[in-house]
């Protein structure tokens, strides 16, 4: 019986492991979307959610199956487990689980060392390239011709970029502005717009960081380091 | 070098915590040697974190002079003034702390190496890039009183008002480590994680076999290894592990407080037997009101360092004390314990009074509005039901703690005829503050997605398998706790 179960269990993970995602219930999708949160989404966000929600549903839905057949066949295998775990139903989930950990355990590993070949895993003392990946060259510049004692305005919004930056620049003082720089401003445009501004003032210079220009300098018609003081 | 730091401050930690853990929780560590340095690192952290958020509170940068002082202080008095409990000597160990087999031993190193691993040789990512690491470095310069990012409303900070225990614990590390190092903070951090294993394991180990079970199937945990930022208790660099920690010290507390008010009458029945206060020989060797002392003691400790590590951490703190307040056994020491806890946590709460106020996150006063119930009730309450099944991250242990938790009430009749009545209460007891507190902490979340000015179905696919990350150890050992008519193995009950 446990062993069929397994096999049942087995071709359920299978199956699937195959789909692209996995929706959430239709009940559930008809009744918020005749009841929208209060804080709307724009669609592109909810499209962006609902998509990763599907692929962790999938992978979640996938993992059960597979543990649960794991543990039927622990158990089809090793009866004695039943009367060593404390019952059918318990052996059957923590030996599953087990297993499951194991071996997730072993991808874990499996994955360090990949990344430590790409050079993202790393007990060194430098991890910038490990943080900051292709923009780790970039950042390592600007910081040598950024005096620590000046101020830099940081522009854009793309969090991950947020990050890596405040991180490389520290201990400058980092001022944020929540703004997309648009891609066809020039050096000079970008300068005589914050150059007016208070933010950031009274650190010596002012700096400007476009982080959409970091992320792609050749679409922009300006440099994503410069100097916004003369 | 960071890795060296990141090494010596740790063990600066467990220098420190081990007179606490010789005076408050030696028979609760008990003999072997990876369950007294976990509780000596969990309470050295405890110490050391209080002590320089205390000190940044003062204008002092966290520097390494705390960890250093704490643990010269602490091993001169292992010195010179040992602690009561450890004046008798080791507790004897007992059948089942004796017999940890060797699978589960080869088990437990293999994820504290494989968790260690990926933890410190990845950066931090995340909510650990975008606010920890960078309070973190900020602190190792200036205090809190001091540092720009919680003062200057202009200037980069995120979360401005949330505690800083762990980052006033990892900045020494910072402090003393390369600008662009991160493996001997993220080193630092993993050891928390390494010591909720250390802990746990002391205390599952005590709970016959549902406890090594539990013990087995925690320690497979895929978020313990995972490599995956978003689902991963290691490779973020978040602050869950150590709200974890602190939270499982809590419980263990007043589980401690509790049981010192044990009648006098009942004795153990002997190895693997369960206690008369209906619970397994979590103290085995001290007298109770050694064991008092030292719960109020450790309560205020733990809760205090859980109200310093994360804002919901308060809310857990006061979730665990009224729990265990309304249950009603030793309520002026509860009291008296709560009173210490917000005495130690008086310095968070002055840093926090002090900063420039972030945005609200939440918005209490909209919870009257029906729309709001509507719209959120539903796919808030099935994204939480969802932690049952987030197997990748907890792989099937909800599921076997809900299944353990059902079938706890199967005793028979006779079994429960040879318990008297006074085990019959602690263990009611015991069951209602178990009830008290997955009650309330199911509330705390619903309340907090409701009430959430972010988008709700996102809030809770971004944090909630955090929250139930910082509850998880505790259940797993209440849950672990036999049940008083079975015995820790099966056994039967036997009182004076």
């Amino acid at each position: 019986m446990t062993l069929v179960l397994a096999l049942l269990f087995a071709a359920a993970a299978v199956q699937v492991a195959r789909q692209d995602g996995l929706a959430a219930p239709a009940w559930l999708t008809s009744w918020t979307a005749r009841h929208p949160d209060p804080r709307a989404f724009t669609d592109v966000e909810a499209e962006a959610l609902h998509r990763l929600q599907g692929v962790a549903r999938r992978t979640d839905v996938t993992c059960l199956f597979a543990a649960l057949a794991a543990g039927c066949a622990l158990l089809a295998a090793w009866p004695a487990l039943a009367t060593r775990a404390g019952g059918v139903r318990v052996a059957v989930l923590a030996g599953g689980s087990m297993t499951l950990g194991l071996v997730l355990a072993g991808v874990s590993v499996t994955e360090q060392l990949q990344l430590a070949r790409a050079g993202d895993w790393t007990l060194g003392d430098d991890a910038l390239d490990s943080v900051a990946g292709p923009h780790a060259a970039t950042l390592r510049a600007w910081r040598e011709r950024v005096p620590e004692t000046d101020a830099v305005l940081l522009l854009g919004t793309d969090s991950y970029l947020w990050n890596v930056t405040a991180w490389a620049l520290y201990p400058r003082a980092i001022y944020p502005v929540l703004h997309d720089v648009p891609r066809e401003w020039t050096d000079e445009a970008l300068v005589a717009e914050l150059l007016p501004q208070e933010l950031g003032r009274g650190h010596g210079s002012r700096w400007a960081v476009d982080l959409g220009a970091l992320a792609a300098p050749g679409d922009c018609a300006h440099v994503g380091l410069l100097k916004v003081d003369p | 070098m960071s890795l060296v730091v990141g090494l010596v401050c740790v063990a600066a930690w467990v220098a420190a915590g081990w007179w606490p853990m010789l005076a408050l929780a030696e028979t609760v560590a008990g003999p072997r040697w990876y369950g007294r340095v976990a509780w000596a690192c969990a309470l050295g952290a405890a110490s050391v974190g209080l002590v320089q958020v205390l000190l940044s509170a003062c204008g002092l940068a966290s520097g390494p002079l705390a960890p250093c002082a704490l643990a010269a202080l602490s091993l001169i008095m292992c010195r010179w003034r040992r602690p009561v409990n450890g004046a008798r000597g080791r507790a004897a160990p007992t059948k089942q702390e004796a017999s940890l087999p060797r699978w589960l031993a080869v088990l437990l190193a293999g994820v504290a190496l494989i968790s260690l691993s990926v933890g410190t040789g990845t950066p931090f990512r995340s909510d650990g890039s975008k606010f920890w690491a960078p309070k973190a470095r900020e602190l190792s310069l200036v205090s809190a009183r001091e540092a720009p990012s919680l003062h200057d409303p202009v200037r980069l900070g995120v979360h401005r008002e949330y505690p800083l225990l762990v980052p006033a614990l990892l900045a020494p590390v910072f402090a003393l480590s390369p600008p662009d190092a991160t493996a001997g903070p993220k080193l630092a951090l993993g050891a928390l994680g390494l010591a909720l294993l250390g802990v746990l394991s002391v205390l599952l180990m005590r709970c016959g076999t549902r406890g090594r079970v539990l013990l087995a199937v925690f320690a497979t945990l895929p978020l313990l290894t995972s490599a995956d930022v978003r689902e991963s208790a290691a490779v973020a660099g978040f602050v869950d592990g150590a709200d974890a920690l602190f939270l499982l010290l809590l419980v263990v507390a007043v589980e401690q407080l509790r049981e010192s008010a044990a009648p006098a009458g009942a004795v153990r029945a002997g190895p693997g037997a369960v206690a008369a206060h209906g619970g397994p020989d979590v103290l085995p060797a001290a007298g109770a009101g050694s064991r008092a002392g030292a719960g109020v003691a450790l309560a205020g400790l733990a809760g205090a360092a859980l109200v310093s590590t994360k804002l919901e951490g308060a809310v857990e703190a006061g979730l665990v004390f009224g729990a265990a307040f309304l249950v009603g056994s030793r309520r002026g020491a509860l009291l008296v314990a709560g009173g210490v806890a917000l005495l130690l946590a008086l310095p968070t709460a002055a840093i926090a009074a002090g900063v420039t106020p972030d945005a609200s996150g939440f918005s209490l006063a909209r919870l009257a509005e029906v729309t709001l119930w509507q719209a959120r009730l539903l796919p808030v309450l099935t994204g939480l039901l969802g932690l049952l099944v987030d197997v990748s991250s907890f792989g099937l242990l909800p599921l076997l703690l809900v299944l353990l938790v059902l079938c706890k009430g199967d005793a028979s009749a006779g079994s429960w005829a040879a318990i008297d009545a006074a085990t019959r209460l602690a263990a009611r007891r015991r069951r209602v503050l178990g009830l008290l507190l997955a009650g309330g902490a199911l509330g705390f979340v619903l309340v907090s997605y409701l009430s959430t000015n972010m988008q709700a179905e996102r809030h809770v696919d971004t944090s909630a398998h955090r929250l139930l990350w910082h509850w998880l150890p505790a259940i797993t050992w209440l849950v672990a706790r036999p049940h008083p008519a079975h015995g820790a193995d099966g056994e039967a009950v036997v009182s004076a």
